[in-house]
C-alpha cells in the first residue's frame, strides 16, 4: 500500500543528497521503524511518504512515492492528508489554538466536512489516544506524552490508514514515551493502522517494530529487515545506531541461547538454567569522601500560585562527583539545578556553593564556577562564527582578549568538535551545535558543570562522544551533573543517581542501588536499562546478583559463573 | 486563566452573542470616537465599554494590567496636544508655552480616542473565542486564510514567551547580565536574546507551515466550522439597537453635537 522506489531528493542549497536511492514497501498493518544517525534522512524521509515532500519543500525529488498506487509527486497534498499522516517530533510546533478540540477540528473543517461528522471524528479520534477527558483544555499546559497524543489525534482527525511518525518519543520524559509507545502499540494492534517510525531509541522500537530500515549518514538505505537481523548485527553499532541492550548481550554470550530476545522477560526465559549465580563488585562513589561544593538545606521553591515544585530538598554534591539527576518532567530535577547557579531563587531554605551562601550572588558571578549547558544548543547560539560564540561568554566573566583564542582552542579539543573559529555556527550540524554548546560553557573552565540532557535527540555516536567528554573532564577533577531520562547513560557513566518526583528527593546513591530499587523507581515512574530489567528477574532464580549495570558486567559475570560451576 | 490566552470562558450575555454581532459592537465604536471629538461625548462612550468589561466578572482584573501599559502613552497625549492645539482662550502662558481650554478638551478627546477601541478589543477577545471571531470574519466575507493570519499570529505568542524564558536563562548562565552598561552595550547584548529567538520563531512557522499542509489547509473553498455561528434573538435586537444608534449619532453630527470642532474629524 506504500511503496518507495529509487527515491532521491536533494533540499535546495544543499550540495549532497538528503536521501539516495532508497527503495522499499509497507504492507497494510506493518509497523516499520526507520533509524539512523542524525543526518542520514530519516525526517526527510518521513516527509516524503505524506508528500509534504516535494509539494511544500523546496529540492530536486527523483524516483517515486506511491500510496495506494497514487504516486505523491502527482497527487494533491490534501489529497495524501487524508491516506498519511503524520506526526512530527514536537507536538508545539503544531498548536495554534485554543483548546485541544479546535486542533483536531482543524483537519476535517479544512476538508469541508459537515460539523456532525467533525464532531464524531473529534471524538473517536480523542479516545483513541485516550484523551477525551482533555477536549477542553489549552493544548499548550499539557504535559509532554498528552501533547504528543494530541499531535496523533489531530493526525487520525484525517482518518489515514497509515501513521508517519518522526521521532514522537525523544523529547518526552519516560512516563510520556510510554503512553506515546502504548498508544501505537493499541492502534496497530486493535485499530490495523499502519505505522512507519523514525526514532533512535531502539530499545523501545524492537519491542514494536515488525521491520527496521536503517539509513546512513550519506542519506543510503543500508538495511532493511527483522529487528533482530539488522540490529543484532555488530554492524549497526558502527552507524551510529544504538544497539539494543539485549542484543549486544547476545552478541557478546555467542550461539547457543536463541534469537536475540526482544525484552527482558524474554531474554530470561531464553538464559534460564544455562547460568549460576553471582555478586558483582559494586561500583563505589568516587568522591564520597571529598569536601562538599553545593549544599541544599530544606529548599522550597514556590511558583507565586502556590504550587511548590521543590518541597524541602536537601542534598549534598561533593567535589569531584559525576551525579545523575533523574525523574518525570515537572518532579523538579531542572528546578533543583536552577538554584545552583542561581537562575532561580529559593523561595525559604538556602543553597550554598563552594562554601558561600548564594543568596548574595548573581548568576553572573557564579559563572565562572558553575557551568550549565541548557538542552537546547539553538537556545543560545546566535553568533555569526564559532569565535565570537565562545568570546560572549569568556568577555562575560572578564577573561582578557589574549587569553580568549586559547581558551577557545582548548575546549574544541576537549569536545573533539572539528570546526575553526571562523566557521558559521548555524551551518553546524545538530549534534555539532550541540557539542558547541557544552564547548561554550567549557571555556569559561567552572568547577562545576551542570549539563541538562546530554544525550536527548543526539544519536548514539555523538552520544558516546558528549559523555566520553564529560567523563574525562570529571577524571580530571570536575564535578558533573547530568539531568537526564537515558537510564542506559547513567548506568554507564554516572557515579551518583539521585530519583526526584513531586518536588523532593525519592532515591540517592550508586546507579547500582538506585536501579534495583524497585520501590523508587516504581514511584518516579523509571524503567531501568534491559540488562538491569533482565539481572534483577533472574535473581530470585539464583542468577546475576543486583548490581550489574552493563552488558559487559553482565557477561564478566556470567562467564566467572560458568567457570566456577566448571 | 491562562497566561497565553485572553478567552475567559464564561456564560454571560457578552459571551452569548454571535461573533459577527460583537464585531458590529466593536466597528460601531471606531465609527463613535471618528465621529466625535468632544470628549464629553466620547466620554459617555468610555462609561458604555466599561459597564460591558465590568459585566464580565471577577475576570475584568486582567485588563488592568493592559491599562497600565497604556497609561505612558494616555499621559503622553494629553500633555503633548495641547502644544499643537492653540486654539480657543488661553488658560495658562509661560514664555512660549501656551495652553488653551480647547487644547486641553482636544487632547483629551485624544486620550479617548485611543482608549476606548483598545477597550472594545480587548472585551471581545475577552467574550469570544479565537476561532469564533475567525469564523464572523469570514461569514462576514473576509478570505479564511487572513482571518487564520490573525488566529497563527496569536498562537504564536504563547511559543514565544516559553522559548524566550528559556533563552534568557540560557544566556545568564553564560554570565550575560542585561541590565549592565549603557544602551549601546545592552543593545549589543540583546542580540544574544533575540537572534535565537527569531531563528526559533523562524523553524516553528514552518514546522507549524509544514503541519497545516499534512492537514488539509485550503484542501476546500468552502470550508466549514465545527461551530458555526448561528444569530439570536439577542442578536437582533443588539443589531437593532446597533443600527438606531448609528443613525442617532450621524444625525447628532450632522447638527453638529459631539464636536469641539465642527470641521474636522
Amino acid at each position: 500500500m506504500l511503496s518507495v522506489s529509487q527515491l532521491n531528493f536533494k533540499y535546495r542549497h544543499s550540495s549532497r543528497p538528503a536521501l539516495d536511492g532508497i527503495s522499499f514497501t509497507v504492507q497494510p498493518g506493518e509497523v516499520v521503524g526507520i533509524v539512523g544517525p542524525n543526518g542520514a534522512g530519516k525526517t526527510t524521509l518521513c516527509l516524503t511518504l505524506n508528500g509534504l515532500i516535494p509539494h511544500a519543500i523546496r529540492g530536486r525529488m527523483t524516483g517515486t512515492v506511491k500510496v495506494d498506487d497514487i504516486a505523491t509527486a502527482t497527487a494533491q497534498i490534501h489529497d495524501l492528508a487524508r491516506k498519511v499522516g503524520i506526526v512530527l517530533q514536537n507536538p508545539e510546533a503544531q498548536f495554534f489554538g485554543e483548546s485541544v478540540e479546535e486542533e483536531i477540528a482543524f483537519g476535517p473543517e479544512n476538508l469541508a466536512l459537515p460539523p456532525a461528522e467533525i464532531e464524531i471524528r473529534i471524538e473517536h479520534s480523542l479516545a483513541l489516544v485516550g484523551m477525551t477527558r482533555f477536549r477542553d483544555r489549552f493544548p499548550f499546559h499539557l504535559s509532554g506524552g498528552q501533547k504528543q497524543r494530541v499531535a496523533i489525534a489531530i493526525a487520525l482527525a484525517m482518518e489515514p490508514p497509515i501513521l508517519v511518525m518522526d521521532e514522537p518519543t525523544s523529547e518526552l520524559d519516560p512516563q510520556g514515551k510510554s503512553e506515546v509507545l502504548r498508544t501505537i502499540r493499541r492502534l496497530n494492534q486493535e485499530h490495523r493502522r499502519t505505522v512507519v517510525l523514525a526514532s533512535h531509541e531502539t530499545d523501545e522500537l524492537i519491542q514494536i517494530a515488525d521491520r527496521i530500515i536503517v539509513l546512513s549518514a550519506d542519506g543510503t538505505m543500508i538495511a532493511d529487515g527483522k529487528p533482530a537481523e539488522v540490529l543484532g548485527d555488530d554492524k549497526a553499532l558502527t552507524l551510529g545506531v544504538r544497539q539494543p541492550q539485549l542484543f549486544t548481550l547476545w552478541n557478546q554470550l555467542g550461539p547457543g541461547f536463541g534469537a536475540p530476545p526482544l525484552d527482558a522477560a524474554q531474554a530470561v526465559q531464553q538464559l534460564m538454567g544455562s547460568i549460576g549465580a553471582r555478586a558483582v563488585p559494586k561500583k563505589e562513589n568516587n568522591a564520597a569522601k571529598a569536601p562538599v561544593q553545593i549544599s541544599c538545606r530544606n529548599l522550597v521553591h514556590e511558583y507565586t500560585s502556590g504550587v511548590k515544585v521543590l518541597d524541602g530538598v536537601n542534598v549534598d554534591i561533593r567535589r569531584g562527583e559525576f551525579v545523575a539527576i533523574m525523574g518525570q518532567n515537572g518532579s523538579g530535577k531542572t528546578t533543583l539545578t536552577k538554584h545552583f547557579n542561581c537562575l532561580l531563587r529559593p523561595t525559604s531554605g538556602s543553597v550554598t556553593v563552594e562554601g558561600k551562601d548564594t543568596g548574595g550572588l548573581s548568576t553572573a558571578e557564579l559563572a565562572r564556577t558553575v557551568g550549565y549547558a541548557f538542552q537546547n544548543p539553538d537556545h543560545q547560539i546566535f553568533s555569526q562564527t564559532v569565535g565570537e560564540e565562545f568570546a560572549f561568554g569568556l568577555r562575560n566573566i572578564g577573561v582578557p582578549e589574549q587569553e580568549i583564542g586559547l581558551r577557545t582552542a582548548e575546549a574544541l579539543g576537549a569536545t573533539r568538535l572539528d570546526v575553526g573559529p571562523q566557521d558559521y555556527p548555524h551551518f553546524l550540524g545538530k549534534g555539532e551545535r550541540q557539542k558547541l554548546a557544552l564547548a561554550t560553557i567549557l571555556a569559561m573552565r567552572p568547577e562545576i558543570l551542570i549539563v541538562d540532557e546530554p544525550t536527548t535527540g543526539q544519536d548514539w555516536q555523538s552520544a558516546v562522544d558528549t559523555m566520553e567528554t564529560l567523563r574525562a573532564l570529571n577524571i580530571a577533577g570536575r564535578t558533573i551533573i547530568i539531568v537526564t531520562h537515558d537510564t542506559r547513560v547513567v548506568a554507564e557513566y554516572a557515579r551518583r543517581a539521585i530519583v526526584m518526583a513531586d518536588g523532593r528527593i525519592i532515591a540517592d546513591g550508586s546507579p547500582s542501588d538506585i536501579f534495583y530499587d524497585r520501590e523508587a523507581m516504581k514511584r518516579a515512574a523509571l524503567r531501568p536499562p534491559p540488562i538491569v530489567e533482565l539481572a534483577a528477574l533472574m535473581t530470585p532464580s539464583g542468577a546475576p546478583a543486583s548490581g550489574i549495570l552493563t552488558v559487559d558486567e553482565f557477561t564478566d559475570c556470567l562467564h566467572l559463573a560458568r567457570r566456577v560451576a566448571s | 486563566m491562562n497566561r497565553f490566552s485572553l478567552f475567559e470562558p464564561a456564560d454571560g450575555f457578552l459571551h452569548r452573542l454571535d461573533p459577527r454581532t460583537k464585531l458590529g459592537v466593536v466597528g460601531l465604536t471606531f465609527i463613535l470616537i471618528l465621529l466625535f471629538n468632544d470628549p464629553r461625548y466620547l466620554g459617555v462612550v468610555l462609561l458604555v465599554a466599561i459597564l460591558a468589561a465590568l459585566s464580565i466578572g471577577k475576570a475584568v482584573r486582567k485588563l488592568l494590567g493592559f491599562g497600565l501599559a497604556l497609561l505612558p502613552v494616555l499621559l503622553a497625549t494629553i500633555l503633548l496636544w495641547p502644544l499643537f492645539e492653540q486654539a480657543g482662550t488661553t488658560v495658562f502662558e509661560w514664555g512660549w508655552l501656551r495652553v488653551t481650554d480647547l487644547g486641553l478638551l482636544f487632547a483629551l478627546a485624544m486620550a479617548l480616542r485611543i482608549s476606548i477601541p483598545v477597550l472594545a478589543t480587548l472585551i471581545l477577545f475577552m467574550t469570544t473565542r479565537r476561532r469564533d471571531i475567525i469564523a464572523g470574519l469570514v461569514k462576514i466575507g473576509l478570505p479564511y486564510p487572513a482571518g487564520f493570519g490573525i488566529t497563527i499570529a496569536f498562537g504564536l505568542v504563547p511559543m514565544l514567551v516559553g522559548s524566550g524564558q528559556t533563552i534568557v536563562e540560557a544566556q545568564r548562565a553564560r554570565a550575560l547580565e542585561i541590565n549592565k552598561g549603557n544602551i549601546l552595550a545592552r543593545l549589543r547584548k540583546s542580540a544574544s536574546l533575540i537572534v535565537p529567538l527569531m531563528i526559533g520563531a523562524i523553524g516553528s512557522m514552518q514546522n507549524l507551515a509544514l503541519s497545516m499542509e499534512a492537514r488539509g489547509y485550503g484542501a476546500s473553498r468552502a470550508r466549514t466550522f465545527l461551530r458555526e455561528p448561528k444569530f439570536s434573538t439577542a442578536d437582533r435586537v443588539t443589531l437593532a439597537v446597533l443600527c438606531i444608534v448609528l443613525l442617532a449619532v450621524v444625525i447628532l453630527r450632522f447638527l453638529g453635537y459631539g464636536a469641539l470642532f465642527t470641521d474636522r474629524l
